[in-house]
């Protein structure tokens, strides 16, 4: 069991454990209580937290800052990283400050483009002028030159290194679709170690992606965890569906959370069958789990799901 | 007294764009006009509708016309096939500039009609009058 | 082309109410092909901006003239007469021809009568779209001749985003093909889908506007 970084979640991960992460959401504004609160709430129940950079484009807590703030309350969080807002030279130079603060596990993103204003609901800033100076990928080329080489994108070696535990995204769904486990393998070939995945609700065609993955020998390269969002209405998944890019589900969940007398209730029992079902998929290390804006509920499904309590790792 | 009564009962002016190849054979071939009390009339020939321009128009209003109104012929039986559809795309976005810098669309207008007599056109023309009647002269009469 | 499109009328009339005479300046190259500026679009604004500021209450008196090029200063020379009689200049060129009036009428107002976005080619008529983005290192060879930097909302470069919807188009328009779904389906019609498999490196920037000012000189040009 070899870990060259040593975070929580790599020794998981390492240790053989069917690893666990969430999601947590910084506040829009600059309270750090707002954080501290979903902190406790959540206390313990997986092995790392990621920790969101301006999703859909809207203005938050630094990734960075509420990253900290979840470590100094005993979470190990996983700091997002989208390369919307800044270029090669603000990104490196956030890497370094995040690993003095203590900071080891990173997952690397293109963003949602500043269009997007969570979709609308808030203003956010469309006027605003974007950076895409690098992308996901040579964004994970410069976390794993700063790891492994100790040097900097541009050629300049740093001292010492700094060692991070490499995170990317999968889509599986999204077209081109033959194109997508290619792009997971330039990911983990530039330097991922593990992968969340876009949320999974149809578990078939995601056997199949993963079988293709496996074929070409990534799930033996990389963790794989699969995203699972808890439904809480049929509405949402049908707007998920239809507005989401990437994510695919069955008519028939759809019509079952129509049909349910309490769909809150069926949304979490929907949660707990997917959770079924990747664990008993080869070349699964483990899920992601995100319960959009109501974290409160993670607590009792992962305990449900029979995943508490999380693996001690000395 | 409003403005805008006060300008019910003075004379509007109208000029008339209207295609050859909808007009009946006896009243082609020239430019002309007409003035009653309350309506002036100029009607100018024009080759095609489709090649009626957007400046040519604004022009005209610009120099003080009330409202244009383009006769064009009826999309079937237009001789150059797309020209009336054309110019009703052009009549649109003039409507949509006027708009823009606070001028009434109604001061310009189309019609498809095919064979028509010059008593018709008038009346065309009267009725593009008593569209923009309520609304006041063309602020820029006078110039 | 470079494109370009009107500004809003009323920020024109706005710029325009404080002058007398003012010369209305179209160019007949690439703004006549986006239909922004060329001698039909400048015939357009000069009666609408008139009647627009009349209906203000400001009379402007509004003269018209459109060069072949704008940005060539034989050309521009060709306005001397003109200018000589107004106490302003709009432009209707690209940035590049307004700046040229403004350089040679110096100290006369030359105000921008159009936005300049993008270089473009018109894909029907009335229908224009971005095509390159000037970014000074040219990938078309790697991308199968589609443009990931002017064409993808996120500039990528090895590979889309996650956001790519379900019929193909990009995340941040619908009405827009999200460009690396074409580049991958060229790729495959092509057997080289495995050429999109190599990791492409951080691209070097420096040879376009964030690498500064740009200046060529030709020696073997020079007169
Ligand atoms: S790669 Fe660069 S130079 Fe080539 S078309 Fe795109 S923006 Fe233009
Ligand atoms: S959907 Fe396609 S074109 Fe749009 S940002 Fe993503 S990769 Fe680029």
């Amino acid at each position: 069991m070899k870990t060259i970084v040593g975070s929580n979640l790599e020794r998981t991960l390492a240790g053989g454990h069917f690893a666990l992460t969430a999601e947590v959401g910084p506040p829009r504004g600059p309270d750090p209580a707002d954080v501290v609160k979903k902190a406790k709430i959540l206390h313990g129940v997986a092995d790392a937290f990621n920790v969101t950079d301006n999703q859909t484009a809207v203005v938050r807590m630094s990734s960075i800052a509420a990253s900290k703030v979840l470590l100094e309350e005993g979470l190990e969080p996983v700091m997002q990283i989208v390369c919307r807002d800044r270029n090669r030279i603000a990104i490196q130079s956030d890497l370094l400050g995040a690993w003095a603060l203590g900071l080891r596990n990173v997952l690397c993103l293109s963003g949602d483009h500043q269009s997007a204003g969570a979709g609308g609901k808030l203003n956010g800033h469309p006027g605003a002028k974007n950076v895409y100076d690098v992308d996901s990928i040579q964004l994970i080329s410069i976390v794993k030159g700063l790891r492994d080489n100790a040097i900097q994108d541009g050629g300049d070696a740093i001292s010492p290194a700094a060692p991070f535990f490499i995170g990317a995204a999968w889509t599986p769904f999204g077209p081109p679709e033959k194109f997508r486990t290619i792009r997971l393998a330039k990911k983990i070939n530039a330097g991922a170690d593990f992968i969340q995945t876009q949320a999974v609700y149809d578990m078939k065609r995601f056997a199949e992606a993963v079988r293709r993955a496996e074929d070409m020998g990534l799930t033996e390269k990389a963790a794989i965890l699969p995203g699972i969002i808890i439904p809480r209405s049929a509405g949402m998944l049908k707007y998920m569906n239809a507005s989401v890019p990437g994510i695919e589900v069955p008519d028939e969940m759809i019509q079952r959370m129509k049909d349910s007398a309490d769909p809150k209730e069926e949304g979490i029992k929907i949660t707990l069958e997917l959770i079924d079902g990747v664990k008993n998929l080869s070349g699964i290390k483990g899920v992601h789990l995100q319960a959009i804006e109501a974290e409160e509920l993670l607590p009792d499904v992962i305990k449900a799901a029979g995943l508490l309590p999380r693996p001690k790792i000395d | 007294m409003s403005k805008k009564t006060q300008n019910s009962n003075k004379n509007v002016e109208v000029v008339v764009l209207y295609c050859q190849h909808g007009l009946s054979d006896d009243a082609k071939g020239s430019d002309w006009s007409q003035k009653s009390t309350d309506v002036s009339v100029r009607a100018i020939m024009m080759p095609c509708s489709s090649k009626i321009e957007v400046p040519y128009i604004l022009k005209i209003l610009q120099a003080g016309v009330d409202a244009v109104e383009i006769v064009a012929c009826p999309e079937k039986s237009c001789k150059f096939l797309i020209g009336s559809r054309r110019a009703e795309k052009r009549i649109e976005y003039i409507r949509g500039l006027l708009e823009k810098i606070g001028y009434e669309p109604q001061r310009v207008g189309i019609s498809r009609k095919l064979s028509q007599s010059p008593e018709k056109l008038i009346e065309l023309a009267k009725a593009r009058a008593d569209a923009v009647r309520s609304v006041g002269t063309n602020p820029m009469k006078g110039e | 082309m470079i494109f370009a499109e009107w500004k809003p009328l009323d920020e024109l009339v706005d710029k325009l109410k404080a002058h007398k005479k003012v010369l209305l300046v179209g160019c007949a190259t690439c703004v006549a092909e986006c239909a922004a500026g060329g001698e039909k679009e400048t015939e357009t604004l000069a009666p609408l901006l008139t009647m627009a500021l009349k209906k203000q209450g400001h009379t402007v008196d509004i003269t018209t003239a459109t060069l072949e090029k704008q940005c060539e200063w034989e050309f521009v020379e060709e306005l001397a007469e003109k200018a000589a009689n107004v106490d302003a200049i709009m432009s209707l060129a690209c940035g590049i021809g307004i700046q040229a009036l403004a350089e040679r009428f110096d100290p006369m107002p030359v105000y921008p009568g159009v936005n300049t976005s993008s270089l473009t080619i018109r894909e029907e008529d009335g229908v224009w779209a971005g095509r390159c983005a000037a970014c000074g290192d040219c990938v078309l060879d790697q991308t199968f001749g589609f443009c990931p930097i002017a064409r993808c909302a996120k500039s990528l470069l090895n590979g889309p985003c996650g956001g790519t919807r379900k019929d193909g188009k990009c995340e941040v328009n619908e009405d827009v093909d999200c460009i690396w779904n074409l580049i991958v389906e060229r790729a495959e019609q092509r057997g080289q889908l495995e050429s999109l498999a190599e990791i492409r490196k951080t691209k070097n920037w420096s040879n376009s506007r964030h690498g500064g000012p740009k200046k060529v000189v030709r020696e073997d040009l020079k007169k």
